[in-house]
């Protein structure tokens, strides 16, 4: 069987980052800290490209340039939210990395166990972000389908092609770790880069003269599109504004990007960092432009087509081997975030619930096989998974967020707040929860605001009503002090 | 002063990119054939480094 060319550049570049990954890395050992939060030793670079690479997935990649495609200007809330995400970071990821590295701490749910002092609780907060993590695979491995069908032009099994890749990708993450993650995500850029401008800039240039003529053009055809809706409407005004808060406050609410922060070698790089990060969301103003480009070559798709609109323009009219490239960046894209991911999710069932609950896997060497396992173990199960239930994914994928979101009362509260204790904490994480699951499967109008923005408001206010309700039975001198320097 | 500062370092551009595009409609003024929604949304994230730098510069002090 010859592969069509597309696919064949597909399969030769994440083959070659693979290589190149594991030169860079070389021997890695079995040191826990080293192949989780790749020793704490990341500088800006490697840090910047990580955090970039885990945060701009296929959604960036193909959701974008769909929205664009068939709706209006409610969409640049991605845009803003990459400015202002990285604002809040900045505020409180720095402080997040020195609570992390003065207890040693190696995963999201350990936050949770040293801050609540409760080992349940970050075994609880495990198995629930575990499970959202895991149902966000599905969406990249959706993702990752549309990617290789387009590349495969019909010829290849579009199921079996992510099948191959993700297991490739597993196989990678068991060997490198997080490091071997952040040195692909160098060449993933790279070719990121190339890719959008590509997609951003030629496609426009080469039906409208220019971007600019491109953006007139699709200025006169749906004018409509450029503003955003009344105060209550679906996709209005209150929308737009509490969908860009949510994004902005859970931007790293992610096992993986929390992972992420605690790789950094020091406060000031996560610091600097922060500072960085905005100019990595510049690529989706190019990913805007493919979207209105495809909207006016090629008209009239709906659906999960409209995602891959911009890509069938390409493999209408371009060099196949550009289409190529362009699906390597993209399947790159939906491949690397999946690792971290299986990561982070397998570092805390090993931390949080083999070691912190069943005495398993105590030190060392131990915990890194243990981590191995998982990682292999969750990855079949969202594989499987994936295979059987398909459909329905945006519904998936509201749920994701809006649930993520739900633990950043724990994070934020939990660092600049020194009252707040376990049991409001965990009471509103329980509440935003239900009305996370709630509101995505029963909708409500809630005018026009965005329903994880609601559960989180409620999951607040149940954790400020309780923490001020229980203080008074509380003596002042009982309360803990979590050593919180002040910034 | 210093503190209401950078309060307002942070808070501009956190108002500017989050509550502001609501606000903003119509395909007039352009900016490099931007429609004013975007150029505005594109302009404070090219801004917000420049806001943290300045708040950087003064937490060093």
């Amino acid at each position: 069987m010859t592969l069509p060319l597309p696919m064949l550049i597909v399969t030769i570049v994440v083959i070659g980052t693979i290589a190149f990954a594991l030169i860079a890395v070389r021997r890695l050992g079995n040191d826990p800290a080293q192949f989780i939060v790749g020793g704490r030793s990341f500088g800006v670079i490697l840090l910047w490209v990580l955090m970039g690479g885990e945060l701009y997935t296929t959604f960036t990649f193909l959701g974008i340039a769909g929205w664009v495609y068939g709706r209006g200007a409610e969409i640049y809330y991605v845009l803003a939210v990459g400015g202002a995400a990285y604002i809040v970071a900045y505020l409180y990821l720095p402080r997040l990395w020195r609570f992390a590295k003065e207890r040693e701490l190696l995963t999201f749910a350990d936050f949770f166990a040293a801050r609540y002092g409760s080992k349940a609780f970050g075994a609880v907060t495990a198995l629930m972000s575990t499970f959202t993590e895991s149902l966000a695979l599905l969406v990249y491995l959706t993702g990752l389908q549309i990617l290789l069908g387009i590349a495969g032009m019909g010829e290849i099994d579009a199921t079996h092609a992510v099948l191959i890749a993700f297991g490739l990708i597993t196989l990678f993450v068991f060997t490198a770790g997080l490091r071997g993650m952040a040195w692909a995500s160098i060449v993933k850029d790279a070719l990121m880069i190339g890719a959008v401008a590509v997609v951003g800039f030629v496609l426009p240039i080469a039906f409208f003269g220019s971007p600019a003529a491109m953006l007139a053009h699709a200025i006169a055809a749906r004018p409509h599109a450029f503003t955003i809706g009344a105060w209550t409407a679906g996709n209005g005004k209150l929308w737009y504004i509490s969908t860009a808060m949510l994004n902005a406050i859970a931007f790293f609410a992610g096992v993986n990007a929390v992972a992420a922060t605690y790789a950094a070698k020091s406060e000031e790089t996560v610091r600097r960092n922060a500072m960085l990060l905005p100019l990595y969301s510049l690529m989706i103003v190019p990913l805007f432009f493919a979207g209105y480009t495809a909207s006016l070559v090629l008209p009239g798709l709906h659906g999960t087509q409209s995602d891959s609109a911009y890509l069938r323009v390409l493999q209408a009219h371009f060099p196949l081997w550009l289409l190529g490239l362009i699906c390597a960046a993209g399947t790159l894209a939906g491949l690397l975030p999946s690792a971290t991911r299986l990561l982070a999710s397998a570092s805390q069932l090993m931390k949080n619930v083999m070691d912190d609950i069943f005495g398993v896997a105590k030190e060392g060497a131990a915990q890194t096989w243990v981590t191995r396992v998982f990682i292999v173990l969750v990855a079949s199960i969202a594989l499987s998974l994936w295979v059987f239930l398909k459909a329905s994914l945006v519904d998936l994928l509201l749920f994701v967020y809006n649930g993520q979101a739900q633990s950043m009362p724990g994070i934020l509260l939990g660092l600049f707040w020194k009252r707040v204790t376990l049991v409001p904490i965990a009471s509103g994480l329980l509440a935003g929860e239900a009305a996370a699951l709630g509101l995505t499967m029963h909708p409500l109008p809630l005018a026009g605001l965005n329903a994880g923005f609601v559960a989180l408001m409620l999951n607040t206010a149940v954790v400020v009503f309780l923490t001020f309700a229980l203080r008074a039975r509380l003596p002042k001198a009982q309360m803990p002090d979590w050593g919180l320097r002040k910034a | 002063l210093n503190g209401v500062l950078r309060i307002a370092l942070i808070a501009v551009p956190l108002v500017a990119l989050l509550i502001v595009p609501a606000f903003i409609g119509g395909t007039q003024p352009r900016l490099l054939g931007l429609p004013p929604i975007l150029w505005w949304i594109l302009l404070w994230v090219v801004l917000s480094p420049v806001c943290l730098l300045g708040v950087e510069r003064m937490r060093e002090e």
